[in-house]
Parts: structure tokens; sequence; C-alpha cells
């Protein structure tokens, strides 16, 4: 069982703002001691730059950073540490597969598929780079369960299709996508598959292997690690495919003044100084992770906002958007007919921590027939009790309204 | 219910958000303002008459929070029928009362501004309260009689 209290106890925010109800972690999840304590360790005892140094510092520095990329390997279940590059975060991974393997790949006439609750960081680079190339961007409908429509997956994809880009989760709905069904859809019909884990890599197993999917992307801040730090899985088969992103020192192998030849993938990723102190941090995080049951966590959360749901069904003219069969830890919902935001002003003035707004998914909400929404989004250091804090809050706040 | 809460919606914010003034879509004017903040998703826009250098029936309809919906309301109330170069004056007047940075003492107020005096209080709330009055100065600004004037 988790034992959120004792959860709670690892992370300093909490003993720095007692009483605080964090329910924005789909956002941006807190960090426990032993993150924080790792950069701080790398900065007063490690630091140094890495690949260049014959000292023992940089030695040891580069020695960490490139243990990460093993660590990474085992917990995304992938089978070789060369198929790991770190990126600033999701949205520069995604990027980076729509920058430099797909745009050679792709031209007029042919598509890329998402679904209509991609976060904008999994729908502004494929549609970027369709109006580029004359190329089409179709958009699996979302029904209004919440759920993708998984019998229409099949009819988006056809010979012109190069990329399918899914989210395993969304970050505004909680929907839980059932994405090794949508990459054996994809992989009849020959599409590469790109997932994006950002909401899942916390505490769903991602499996890549079995998953079988061609690219994945998650950000270290989501799973208690450092901001800046996120992760590119790209399958091995595929990694000769991946041109380098940004130009510079670091991934390169020879330097002419007329040309240069550049290192394979991951490092020809990793151009300049890369984010050492972070990703040695997002070690720490993946070590804390060990510790927690992963099925134990995805109860906890889901059991979190079933139980949320419920409460909040008993307040009058309140609503929850989306009804998936599969849920996380995330809801959104409305108040009476008050807008989010000032919700969450009245819920800020007692220490509770959500967000409002369209969460980076205006087309989503928009085809929901919502403009904003109030989002609560739990992790496993939340309790009912929480919960119960905000339900009479929500309670008062529409007394004082009405 | 707190009290700095209490001070932020006060009821003469409730009462604006509510039932706004001058709440409605006229498309047949001679401008629409846009007001969005692509941050929150509020989305607001005038319909303004501007009949001999005076804004005649404006108007505004849109979507947001009860602090962005009263300072719309209040705005829309202030700014009808006024001349252009007074309605530029009430928008600076407004937009200076609710500068935190400025601690002078505020030259021009309204007695309706001082509903929103709470806002000081909540930064994140800032841009709520100042979103119509920046695009209506904006607005404005790019109108040759205030133009001349401001120089």
């Amino acid at each position: 069982m988790i034992d959120p209290q004792f959860i709670k106890s690892h992370f300093p925010v909490f003993r720095h703002h007692a009483g605080l109800i964090y329910f924005d972690n789909a956002a941006t999840t807190q960090r426990p001691g032993v993150v924080i304590d790792k950069l701080n360790d790398f900065y007063s005892r490690g630091n140094a730059n890495i690949h260049r140094g014959l000292y023992g510092l940089s030695v040891n520095a580069t020695t960490n950073y490139e243990a990460v990329r093993e660590k990474v390997r085992d917990f995304i279940g992938g089978k070789t540490k060369e198929s790991v590059a770190f990126t600033r975060g999701t949205t520069e991974a995604i990027n980076v597969v729509a920058n430099t393997y797909l745009k050679p790949r792709i031209g007029a006439g042919d598509n890329v598929v998402i679904s209509a609750m991609e976060h904008h960081s999994n729908l502004i680079p494929w549609q970027q780079l369709c109006l580029q190339k004359d190329a089409e961007l179709r958009i699996i409908p979302v029904a209004d369960t919440g759920e993708v429509v998984i019998d229409a997956v099949n009819d988006y994809l056809d010979r012109k299709t190069k990329m399918l880009a899914i989210t395993h989760i969304s970050n505004t709905l909680g929907t839980v996508n059932p994405v090794d069904k949508m990459v054996d859809i994809a992989h009849r019909k020959k599409v590469p598959v790109l997932v994006d884990a950002a909401q899942s890599a916390c505490f769903y197993p991602l499996e890549v292997a079995s998953l079988d999917c061609e690219f994945l992307a998650f950000s270290g801040h989501k799973i208690f690690g450092p901001f800046g730090v996120g992760v590119l899985y790209t399958r091995p088969d595929l990694i000769e495919d991946m041109l380098p992103y940004n130009y510079g020192g670091g991934m390169i192998t020879h330097v002419g003044f007329d040309e240069s030849t550049f290192m394979p993938y991951p490092y020809n990723l990793e151009a300049g100084t890369p984010q050492i102190a972070e990703v040695i941090g997002l070690a720490e995080a993946i070590d804390y992770l060990r510790q927690v049951d992963k099925t134990e966590a995805i109860d906890h959360v889901s059991g979190l906002a079933a139980y949320f749901i419920e409460e909040l069904n008993k307040i009058g003219k309140s609503a929850v958007i989306a009804s998936p069969k599969e849920r996380t830890g995330i809801v959104s919902f409305l108040l009476d007919n008050i807008h989010p935001h000032d919700v969450a002003t009245f819920l800020a003035e007692d220490n509770i921590a959500v967000r409002a707004g369209h969460h980076c998914t205006q087309p989503l909400l928009e085809q929901m027939g919502v403009r904003a929404t109030l989002r609560a989004s739990f992790s496993i250091y939340n309790t009912r009790e929480e919960i119960d804090r905000m339900t009479d809050k929500l309670t008062e706040i529409q007394r004082f309204w009405s | 219910m707190n009290e700095r809460l209490k001070a932020l919606y006060k009821e003469v914010i409730l009462q604006h958000s509510k039932e706004p003034f001058h709440f409605g879509k006229k498309e047949d004017c001679d401008h629409v303002i846009v007001a969005n903040n692509p941050v929150c998703g509020d989305n607001y826009k005038f319909y303004v008459n501007a009949e001999k250098q005076t804004l005649k029936d404006v108007y505004f309809h849109g979507f947001g929070c009860a602090i962005s919906k009263a300072s719309n309301a209040v705005l829309v109330q202030l700014i009808s029928d006024q001349d252009l170069k007074k309605a530029y004056a009430t928008c600076c007047a407004f937009l200076d009362y609710l500068d935190n940075r400025n601690n002078a003492p505020k030259t021009v107020t309204d007695p309706a501004f001082e509903a929103f005096s709470a806002v000081h209080e909540f930064p994140s709330r800032m841009d709520c309260a100042t979103l119509g009055w920046r695009e209506v100065k904006k607005f404005l600004e790019n109108m040759k009689e205030v133009r001349y004037s401001a120089q």
C-alpha cells in the first residue's frame, strides 16, 4: 500500500509549506530531497564539463552522465542504452523527431496522424511540418467519453501516413490510451509511432521493447526529476536515421572550414554542454521511483481521482469533463458557471494548488464544448483528506457565488 | 471566506460579472477590438462606434473570469459617450491605478476603479483586470486625434 504521509516526508517542499495541498502534478511533480541533494552534490563535489577533460572530475562527470543512459534504458524497458538521447524535455524530443527524422521523409500529399487530445507539444511540431511540406495533419476524433475512437484509428492511416503521434495519457482528461493496440494498428500499415509518455512515465510501465514503438518521449520534471531534462527513445534499428538537431561542440567527429562529420545518435542530438547535473539528477529520480510499486501507485492516483469525482458529484452544479473507462489521477472539472480562474484563486487562498485554463489543449476543449476547466492531478503524496478539504472549499465557493 | 478574497470579489464585482453593462454582440459597429489572453483563454471583443470623435454605444462580449468581465463592464461604462482623448485618459488612469510598480499617489482616479483595488494583492490576477483596458488603450493610440494629443 502507498503511504502518502511517508512519501510526503521525502519531499522538502511540504516542510517549507505546511498545509500545502498540491494537486498540480500533471504540470510538474514536486521533487524528493534525494533529487535536490543530488543536484547540490554534483555542483559541490562533482562539477566539471563532460567528454573533454582528462582530469578526474571531468572523467567522473562523464562516467556518471553516461551511466544514466543505462539507467533510463532499464527504466523504460529498452534494449540498448544507445537508443536513449537526452533532450530538454518532451517538447524538444518531439520537435527532434519531427525535424530530423520525419522532415526528409515527408512530402506533398503525405500525412501525419495525431489524436484530438494531444497536448500542443504533440500537435504543433507536426502541424508546422505538414504546413511546410504541403502534407496533411489528420486528427483522430475523441468521443464524449474522452476516449480516442479506437475503431477509427485504422481508417485514418494509409500508405501516405508517415507518422502516428499519440499521447499515452491525456494531460487534460486523464484518459489512459491503449497505446499497445494503437501501435499494432499502425504497424500493420507500416506506420511508425511516437508515444508521448509525459503523463505516463512516472507510474505506468513503458516497456518500449515489447510495445515496439519507434519513438517515445518524456520529461524529467514530471517524474520527480529536475527541470530541463527529458528523454527521447528511438528504436535501435532507426538510430542511424536520426540526424543532428543542433550543431556545435560535442557532437562532431571531425570539423573543417568546409565540412564536418558528426557523432552518431544519441550524441548527435546533444550538441553543446548538456544539462549534466539534471541528467544525473534524473537518475536519482528513477532510483526513487524504483522503491515505489507501480501498480500500487497507479491504484493510488486513479483511486484518488475516482474518490474526487464521487465527492464532486455530491456538489450540485458541478461537472466532470469526460468519463474514460481507464483514467489516471487527472480530473478536469467545472463548478457551476463560475470561471475556473475564479475558483482556482479561491482554492489558492486555502493553500490548494490546482490548474485552471486550457492546459495546452485548446482544440480538445473546443471539441468538448468548454473554454477552460479546473484540473486536479494527483500523485502518491496526495490523500483523501486533502480531497475532502478541496470539496469542502468548492462547496463554500459555490455558496459565496450564488 | 477570508477577508482578502472578500476584498477581491466585492459585491460590486460579482454584480458586474453576473449582469455586465452593455454585454452583447454588435457586429455592425465601426470597430471591433479583440482582447485575448492566450495564457488563460480569456477572449473578448469590444464593439465600438466612433462618431465625431466620440465613442458611442460601446458593447463587449466574450468569455473570461469574473474579474475580467467586471473590469470590462466598468471600462465600457466609463468610455461610452466619452470623446476619444478622454477615453484614452481614462484607460491610462485605470492602468496607472493598478500599476504596482508605481507607488506614487494616483493623480486621476474614478470611484469605479476602487472595486479593483484588491487586485494588487493578487499579482496572478492583474492581467484579468487590465486586459480589456490595455487593448482599448492600444486601439485609441492608433486613432490620429489621440496620437496628436499624446505627443
